[in-house]
């Protein structure tokens, strides 16, 4: 008998033997091994279900406390007292963030949606890796042969094999089925993991010196985007990304433009755009936190019952006001808890809602009075436009969205989502009601 | 009319198992230094374990050892395996590398011990089909420990000579003659096991 059937043989009773002794003794030696490895405190085990419940009630004792100083101020509010706190509430949003990024340990989160490659036993088929220098890693070698062993003849689909064989590059010994890399077989990456037909077919097997998550990804993306017969549903989707969790935050960055349209208690509203940039902190495979920074120049536009306004700088002697349009520059900092989840393999559902508070820069009045002498008929008009700085705290809203975001490479997103919003109480020096909805469009990069 | 390009196609062998997935589940419990976690994986894998660290020692307490020595490098590393991928496959490389090092640490203290040598080779691949694995690992303790890690790394874990030499700090040549002298040893140690069995079958 020679020394390859030998090997063969003794390798084909082996390889998956398991020992059938279980041994009482085993499980308890085992334990005195793993005492001397403390266990994790309960504090270190969930804190980021801590922090995570922590940050949701700091955001919400702050915003409840902005709402209700909102509430509780009077028509002659200090203007330098609001600009102070409009910074606390800034400063101590940073800080939170700030301390939340700092105690979390950067984990990167590796996420599959196409079923991923796994070994195929090879023979005499070498892998070229990375030698991370781990001692849980083998150090593998370079690709010498030009084999790669598919498997029992029989397991695999014949329309495969067909596939092969009508590219030449199909041979089988003793029932086993065996790739051979020529010249028109084409390597996709420097690894030897996955190998690319002329016909597009393309076979993968699973390389396990490839232990950086990062090449994982990259592998991902280099595999063409195709239906196959055993894909992945967006239930399993959902599954797999609970399962797959690591602890950590995620930040997404995402610059947006919204078109506004406004509806006052009093008078019409606009259509404005609005712009800004949200962070959004990923916390679960499902919810995250968004904070965002936006600026809006809202206009209502009145033409009667002025006076329950306080329109400033009124010129009486130009007669009866007409008409006021109400521009006011703002600057808000939503915050809202966001839910996602898959709809397709690259769509999810976005479902937000939140609190924002707005703070006033300026506001200019644009007044209409009547052309002294006009005709009837006529629509001549002397307009006067007052400017005033009015900084401070302009009023909250309750603000929800419902949205699609699409995926388009590994780390950025496209979000569309409808928005609708109402102010809590009135807003702004005029005290109306507000009720502000729209589009929003942002594009999400992922930073971490 | 535009040319529709036909659908690429991927051909993957082994599509994912729900048994992996359910892996994730216990080995995030056992990165957390959850005690259930870590006995669940334990048991769960520890025949598989021991199957291969048998081959590569002596006797069963000193399998044992090994096998305790992997899996605190899975328990205490549990988060650096990759999801997706296969998990058995894993193990095996942890318990192999784990042999490896016990291989280095105690070398010096191996004796070389020879075997009795049977009157006439009658191996063949029938004869060797008909021998139980518990057999054959009983032969293959029999051999000394570096021929017994050459012979294992080739023969059934297919690490080439270079790769075991770079492992085992020994030059190529020696690695193949130790294979060579191992396949030898071990032909002639189960052609005696099956005479053995023979004489006892009448």
């Amino acid at each position: 008998m020679d020394d390859t059937n030998f090997d063969d043989l003794l390798k084909s009773k082996l390889e998956g033997y398991e020992h059938p002794d279980i041994g009482p003794g085993a499980l308890a030696s085992f334990h005195n091994r793993m005492s001397s490895v403390p266990s994790t405190p309960w504090y270190r085990k969930y804190r980021t279900e801590m922090f995570v419940v922590t940050s949701f009630i700091v955001f919400t004792m702050l915003n409840s406390f902005i709402l209700w100083y909102g509430f509780g101020r009077n028509e002659n509010y200090n203007a330098d007292q609001n600009n102070m706190f409009s910074r606390q509430i800034i400063d101590s949003l940073t800080q939170v963030v700030t301390q939340l990024k700092a105690d979390q340990k950067e984990r990167p989160s590796v996420f599959i949606i196409n079923p991923a490659p796994e070994v195929v036993k090879e023979r005499n088929v070498k892998v070229e890796g990375k030698n991370k220098g781990n001692d849980l890693a083998t150090n593998p070698s370079r690709h010498t042969n030009t084999k790669l062993h598919l498997g029992n003849v029989a397991s695999i689909p014949s329309t495969i094999l067909d596939r092969l064989r009508a590219e030449d590059v199909l041979e089988t010994i003793d029932g086993q089925a065996y790739l051979i890399i020529t010249d028109r077989v084409s390597q996709i990456r420097h690894k030897s993991y996955a190998w690319e037909l002329p016909s597009k077919l393309t076979v993968v097997y699973e390389d396990d010196s490839l232990e950086s998550e990062e090449s994982i990804e990259k592998i991902k993306l280099k595999l063409p985007s195709v239906k196959l017969k055993n894909r992945i549903s967006t239930k399993m989707i959902n599954k797999i990304e609970d399962h797959k969790y690591t602890t950590g935050i995620g930040i997404n960055l995402a610059p947006h433009i919204d078109i506004v349209k406004g509806a006052y208690s009093q008078g019409s509203g606009g259509t404005m755009p609005r712009v800004g940039l949200t962070a959004e902190w990923i916390v679960s495979p499902h919810w995250s936190v968004e904070t965002s920074l936006d600026y809006l120049s809202t206009k209502v536009t009145v033409n009667k019952d002025f006076q329950s306004l306080h329109l400033p700088n009124l010129n009486t002697e130009l007669g009866t006001l007409e008409s006021a349009e109400i521009n006011t520059r703002t600057l808000s900092l939503p915050i809202n808890m966001k839910y996602r989840w898959w709809l397709s393999q690259k769509n999810q559902l976005i479902v937000k809602a939140g609190y924002t508070p707005y703070f006033s820069l300026r506001s200019e009045y644009l007044y209409q009075y009547p052309y002294p002498g006009r005709p009837v008929d006529s629509d001549l008009s002397i307009s006067t436009v007052e400017q005033v700085d009015q900084r401070g705290f302009y009023g909250g809203t309750f603000n929800m969205s419902l949205g699609i975001s699409k995926f388009i490479k590994k780390k950025s997103q496209f979000e569309v989502d409808l928005f609708y919003e109402k102010s809590l109480g009135s807003v702004g020096h005029e005290k109306l009601g507000m009720q502000l909805f729209g589009i929003r469009t942002a594009y999400s990069i992922r930073v971490k | 009319m535009p040319r529709i390009a036909e659908p690429k196609t991927i051909f993957n062998p082994h599509p994912i198992k729900k048994e992996e997935q359910d892996i994730q589940i216990i080995l995030e419990g056992c990165s957390k230094g959850d005690r259930k976690s870590q006995n669940q994986l334990y048991t769960q894998h520890y025949r598989f374990a021991l199957g291969i660290c048998i081959r590569y020692c002596r006797s069963q307490d000193e399998a044992l050892e090994i096998v305790n020595d992997g899996f605190f490098k899975i328990m205490t590393n549990a988060d650096k395996y990759v999801p997706g991928l296969s998990f058995r496959a894993w193990l095996r490389k942890i318990m192999i590398n784990a042999c490896i090092d016990n291989f280095r640490r105690n070398e010096k203290h191996y004796h070389n011990v020879d075997i009795s040598y049977a009157k006439i080779e009658q191996l063949t691949p029938d004869v060797l089909s008909s021998l139980s694995e518990e057999v054959i690992v009983n032969a293959l303790q029999q051999l000394p420990p570096s021929y017994q890690i050459v012979f294992n790394l080739h023969a059934i874990e297919g690490y080439q000579h270079d790769e075991i030499a770079q492992k085992l700090n020994i030059s190529v040549g020696t690695s193949k003659s130790n294979l060579n002298v191992a396949r030898t040893k071990l032909k002639k140690a189960l052609s005696l096991e099956f005479e053995k069995k023979a004489e006892q079958n009448g």
